[in-house]
Parts: structure tokens; C-alpha cells; sequence
């Protein structure tokens, strides 16, 4: 099934498509989440959301990028926002003076070292602590492998600020993993 | 270039993102700093060690996603999700606008002097503030529980005379 059929179904309202659909970006977007969100709690929530919003506002759809552009962009809002619910709660829990807890990232293959593990950690960790939008740009370049033109349409930006986002979210990682690793 | 400025660049440097004359000061200072070597060996172990991973999403998701997009269709077909927020923010302006038309209502006719009508309890039965020796007199709204007690206590004074 090509993209313009997809959209068209999803435009009827046709049930089929749901299943569809989420067969084909659910990997995709589940990544994003966890990467962005650190928990694979948090991760189910925001994907669902953003299958929920890709359903409901298929009308919005002006088909002026790709689907996926479209889906992933969804993804990153969802995340941002998720985000900043979770920075709100927190403050208005009387958590906000507390060091921020960093949900371990869980094993995904039984055999991965600790080290690696530990790794892995420490990186996901120092991301956390990057700004929201040098977090994006910088999960879309290197886990989605993403190119800078696409990392401009999917968070609606400039080519030049993609480049400068990116450039800031590796030196403040490098600043931020010298700092976790010495403690 | 400092120890912290020439850290800040290490994952640029690793994934070669620097220009030359930067990448030529960087190699300048790892030659002459061990600390600084030392710190680059600890990024390099974490940035390229890392392994990139895909989690696989749970089986569950989907079931959960079909329900909460059942629950919506349900919603819709009952008209409720469309006007939900709708209902909500109109009663909310509409319960603000009762009280603030009712508040500004008895506030003002408390408080005016020449508020003279069958429900001013007080001129009815001829009750001056000098029975109480209080200054409330003036600005109990009609119809309220703080009245009410004013009733009584009047009604307590007027059997007394």
C-alpha cells in the first residue's frame, strides 16, 4: 500500500488501517519515546498518545511532507510536552530541590554486559539532562540516523539551527558525561 | 585553549564534526595534557561504546492503544468528546459570571445606603446599629447565613424592648 492510499484510509476512517499503520511506525516511534523519555513506562504512554493524535488529526494532514516526517514530528511534540508534564508535576510535588532521578535504562538483551549496561546508563542519563530540543535534534541524528534536512522538517526548524542545536547538544553531553562519570 | 573548553569539544572530535585548525589545537593540547587525555579516553569508552540499541515495544501496546482509540470512537458517536471541552469551558464561565453578578449584587446593595426594600430585615423592625453597637449593620448581604444570625440576634433585641 503506497503512502497517498494509507492517508486516504485513514482520512475514511477505515479500522483496518489503525493496525496498519501501527504495525509499520510502532518500532519507530517506540524508540523515540524511550529515548527521549528514559523509561519504557513513560515510552508506552507518549507512543500511544501519538498514535492517538496521528488517527485523530489525519485531516490536518496537509501532505506537504512525508507521513512519516509528519508521524515523527507528532513523536517529538508528544515527547516535549510529556516532558514538561513531568517537570510541572514534579515541581508542584516539592520534588524539584531533589537530584533528578534517572530511570536505569532496562536491559534489552539478556546477554548485554554490565558494563555496557552501565554505559548505556551513564549516557542516557547525561541525556536527560540536555535541553529538550538539543535532546531531539541529537537522538534523530544519531539513533534515527536522520539526516539534518529531515531533523529541520520533522522539528520545523532551520537547516542552520538543526546544525547549531547539535553542535551545542555534543558539547554539553561531553560536559555532562566527563561530570557523571566523575561522580 | 583551557582543560574545560577543549573537553566540551571531545564528542565533536570523536565523530569528526570539527574543523581542521580546531581539531589541529585539540591534538596540540592532548599531546602536552594527560588529564586531558585521560577525560577523552573516558568519552570515547562512553560515546562509542554505547551500543544503539532498539527496545522492542511491548505486546500489550497495541491492545491498550485499541481500547483508548475504542473509548474515543465511543465518545464521539455519543457526541460527548467533540463538546466536552466545549460544556466545560462554558459552565466554568457561566458559574463565574453567577458569582460575580451575585457577590457585586449584595456587596452593593449592603453597602448602599438607600437600600430601603422589604428584605432590609433591619428598617423593618426599626433597628439602628446603636441596639448593637456594631457596624455590621451595613454590610450583611440579604439572604446569607451571616443575616440569618443578624435575624435572630435582632429578633432576641426586638422581644427585649
Amino acid at each position: 500500500m503506497d503512502e497517498t492510499q494509507i492517508i486516504e484510509h485513514l482520512k475514511n476512517g477505515d479500522e483496518f488501517i489503525y493496525k496498519y499503520v501501527y504495525d509499520k511506525y510502532v518500532r519507530i516511534i517506540f524508540n523515540v519515546c524511550y529515548k527521549m523519555a528514559g523509561s519504557k513506562e513513560e515510552a508506552e504512554d507518549a507512543s500511544q498518545e501519538v498514535f492517538i493524535k496521528v488517527f485523530n488529526s489525519i485531516d490536518s494532514f496537509r501532505a506537504d511532507s512525508k507521513l512519516s516526517t509528519w508521524i515523527y514530528r507528532i513523536a517529538v511534540n508528544v515527547c516535549i510536552n510529556f516532558q514538561r508534564r513531568k517537570k510541572i508535576v514534579k515541581f508542584l510535588s516539592f520534588d524539584f530541590w531533589e537530584e533528578e532521578k534517572d530511570s536505569p535504562v532496562e536491559n534489552s538483551t539478556p546477554l548485554k554486559s554490565l558494563e555496557k549496561l552501565e554505559i548505556q546508563n551513564t549516557v542516557q542519563r547525561a541525556l536527560n539532562r540536555l535541553p529538550a530540543k538539543q535532546k531531539t535534534a541529537l537522538i534523530l541524528s544519531r539513533y534515527e540516523e536522520k539526516s539534518y534536512k529531515e531533523i529541520a522538517e520533522i522539528m520545523g526548524t532551520s537547516l542552520p539551527a538543526v546544525e547549531s542545536l547539535i553542535f551545542r547538544a555534543k558539547e554539553n553531553l561531553a560536559k555532562k558525561l566527563s561530570l557523571l562519570k566523575n561522580n | 585553549m583551557k582543560h574545560k573548553k577543549i573537553r566540551r569539544k571531545f564528542i565533536l572530535y570523536l565523530d569528526g564534526d570539527l574543523p581542521e585548525t580546531e581539531k589541529g589545537k585539540i591534538e596540540k593540547h592532548l599531546s602536552v595534557c594527560e588529564s586531558c587525555r585521560n577525560a577523552l579516553k573516558v568519552i570515547k569508552e562512553l560515546w562509542d561504546g554505547e551500543e544503539k540499541f532498539q527496545v522492542l515495544p511491548p505486546e500489550s501496546l497495541w491492545y491498550k492503544l485499541k481500547d483508548r482509540l475504542e473509548e474515543k470512537r465511543i465518545d464521539r458517536i455519543l457526541g460527548l468528546r467533540l463538546n466536552k471541552k466545549k460544556i466545560l469551558k462554558t459552565a466554568a464561565a457561566m458559574v463565574i459570571v453567577i458569582i460575580s453578578v451575585l457577590t457585586g449584587s449584595r456587596l452593593g446593595n449592603a453597602l448602599n445606603p438607600s437600600f430601603e426594600n422589604e428584605n432590609n430585615i433591619f428598617l423593618k423592625n426599626n433597628i439602628t446599629r446603636d441596639d448593637f453597637g456594631i457596624n455590621y449593620f451595613d454590610i450583611l448581604p440579604p439572604n446569607s447565613i451571616a443575616e440569618d444570625v443578624f435575624i435572630f440576634a435582632s429578633n432576641t433585641e426586638v422581644n427585649k424592648k
